[in-house]
């Protein structure tokens, strides 16, 4: 709904008043026969204000429903602010100045009546614009405003998407293995770096997509596995199995690959002998299939911690393809977490 | 002088490794008992070999090594090794214990190594030194603090499964359980309903009654019945829930 703006409809009334006095010295100094100032100014300001009074009000009703600054607003307020400044004038004539009841209709009106076409339709015509480029202002502020934060939201899912695929701490615990593989084994060091070179240019470039292809993410996913598993040596292995037979699969980026990292941080690398990672794909009807198994802890203790990159994960799939993608989360026999995701084709 | 002994504890064995060669490099005189590639092994290496230094990576699986210097409680200086971690160097400012980044520089293990030496020879072990300790080990555990529940183990069948809290649309006490609704399944936990509100995170979960918990993202529509109770109504479910007068006002402004 909208509200009566006090400090613009208090500036257009005094803004009003000076056309008033203005006018009534045109008027006195040069129109009327026999200038009293004084009467001419009381006049035009009741005139003036009374028409402003009405226009500011029937362009309110029309605000309400809708059409801004109509014409038909702005000349139903001022017949209404003419008849009512005439009423007013007669008044103060009648009343402060002595004239009789017959000076109403000959005089007061006729000269309201034209004074109040002449001058009230180009003033109004005055506001009226002025108030459109108040609102086109407050327009291209908004959009500004909105365009703004459209890009900031842009820029933060950018950030945390990258920052879920780079977390520090796999960052730094990555490089730091690599600066010891110089004193231990540079060829192993020169292998790792090429993966993590590669891991971070598919992230980098994938967080401007809203899908790429599965075997990209099992590509990213091997690179990942590789890096964890120069880190961790014998204790992790894993199996990625691709039976889907197609290089195109649309898939969403951010799926998996959190999955796994889970597996890695809360099922494998908290077992003293360590795991296997199995990732199996394939298509069933309509749908495709990827299972995610590690032999890992398990779920009990950490399983707040884990819990965040599961529920990202199961929220961006909700967000991705409503309800008919799911991820259902089971304990695998004898040890460890199978997760089941279920997307359409 | 009787010789400086050490051991390490790492998980990866590459930077276990490259510490011992560093150490060889940067103190020769070091003389190192053995690698413990786990917290478990840790400890028991600590006891048998009784070192004068332990150097203890954080995260190892089996026990980490917060918990691994405290059950060894002052039996050697502990120096943590850690990746990036901002909690836990603010701990470490504090010089009852002493700490690498990974990577291992030379130049920050030197700075390490003239402490360690000028320590050794104080034979630092007054009770204030033993406080100091204490305190920075508890804050270091206490990173590790418990966070909202965020999956809810549910038993169907034989099968054991971890329900995301965000796939929940409510809880409802039903007698001795607590139904856990999704928008496909509905399972049963032991749980009451007074345990969950204060497991899970006030920012999405809303107790509408006595016997009901909402997830407010999940709800499509607050209506009134003809009696003027307030009634949810939900995107993936028909089923509605009653708001208790005593918890209207969490809907007000909506």
């Amino acid at each position: 709904m909208q509200t009566l703006n006090l400090k613009y409809t208090g500036r257009r009334f005094i803004i009003t008043a000076i056309f008033n006095s203005a006018i009534a010295l045109v008027l006195t100094l040069m129109v009327i026969d026999k200038p009293d100032f004084f009467e001419v100014f009381i006049i035009s300001q009741l005139t003036g204000l009374s028409i402003c009074f009405f226009v500011t009000i029937a362009i309110h009703l029309g605000d309400q429903k809708g059409n801004k600054w109509s014409a038909t607003g702005i000349v139903t307020g001022l017949v209404t602010g003419i008849f009512s400044a005439s009423l007013l004038s007669w008044g103060f004539l009648f009343f402060f100045q002595g004239n009789d009841f017959s000076y109403f209709l000959k005089d007061v009106f006729s000269y309201i009546f034209v004074f109040g076409i002449v001058f009230g339709v180009p003033i109004s015509y005055f506001f009226s614009s002025r108030q459109k480029i108040i609102e086109s202002e407050k327009q291209i502020q908004k959009e500004k405003i909105k365009r703004l934060t459209m890009e900031k939201e842009a820029a933060m899912t950018t950030l945390r998407l990258l920052q879920a695929q780079i977390e520090p701490h796999f960052l730094f615990n990555t490089l730091s293995n690599v600066v010891s593989l110089f004193d231990i084994d540079i060829e192993k060091a020169r292998l790792m770096l090429i993966d993590i070179n590669e891991y971070l240019r598919i992230s980098l470039e994938r967080t401007r997509q809203e899908m790429i292809t599965l075997a990209q993410e099992l590509d990213l996913i091997r690179r990942y596995l590789e890096i964890f598993k120069i880190r961790m040596g014998d204790r992790l292995s894993y199996k990625i199995n691709d039976q889907t037979n197609k290089s195109d699969l649309s898939f969403p980026p951010l799926i998996i690959q959190p999955l796994v990292e889970n597996s890695i941080k809360y099922g494998i690398e908290p077992t003293v002998s360590g795991g296997t990672i199995t990732i199996d794909c394939w298509i069933e009807k309509n749908s495709l299939e990827i299972v995610i198994t590690d032999t890992g802890k398990g779920l009990d203790e950490d399983a707040g911690k884990a819990g965040i990159g599961i529920n990202n994960v199961s929220q961006r799939l909700e967000s991705i393809y409503g309800s008919t993608a799911s991820l259902i989360l089971k304990q695998n026999h004898p040890t460890g977490i199978k997760a089941l995701i279920r997307v359409p084709l | 002088m009787k010789q400086v002994t050490a051991i390490i504890a790492d998980d990866e064995e590459n930077l276990r490794i490259s510490i011992c060669l560093l150490l060889e490099r940067l103190w020769p005189e070091l003389k190192i008992l053995g690698q413990a590639q786990n917290g478990i092994e840790a400890v028991s290496l600590i006891e048998n070999e009784k070192p004068d230094i332990a150097f203890l990576d954080i995260k190892m699986p089996g026990l980490s090594g917060v918990a691994v210097a405290k059950k060894v409680s002052n039996a050697c200086k502990i120096v943590f090794i850690t990746a990036y971690d901002q909690f836990a160097v603010q701990a470490f400012e504090s010089e009852a214990v002493d700490y690498i980044l990974k990577p291992v520089t030379q130049k920050r293990l030197k700075t390490t190594i003239v402490r360690l030496k000028k320590q050794l020879i104080k034979q630092d072990r007054s009770p204030e030194f033993d406080l100091k300790m204490e305190k920075v080990l508890q804050v270091l555990e206490n990173k590790e603090i418990p966070d909202y529940l965020r999956l809810i183990k549910v038993k169907t069948g034989s099968d054991l499964r971890f329900v995301p809290v965000s796939q929940v649309i409510y809880f409802k006490a039903e007698d001795k359980y607590t139904i856990v609704q999704t928008a496909t399944n509905e399972f049963l936990i032991k749980t009451p309903i007074k345990d969950l509100e204060n497991d899970l995170d006030p920012k999405h979960f809303w107790r509408i009654h006595r016997s009901a918990i909402v997830n407010i993202e999940k709800i499509e529509v607050i209506k009134r019945s003809f009696t003027n109770q307030m009634i949810i109504g939900f995107d993936q479910t028909d089923h509605t829930l009653a708001v208790s007068r005593s918890y209207e006002h969490l809907f007000k402004q909506m």
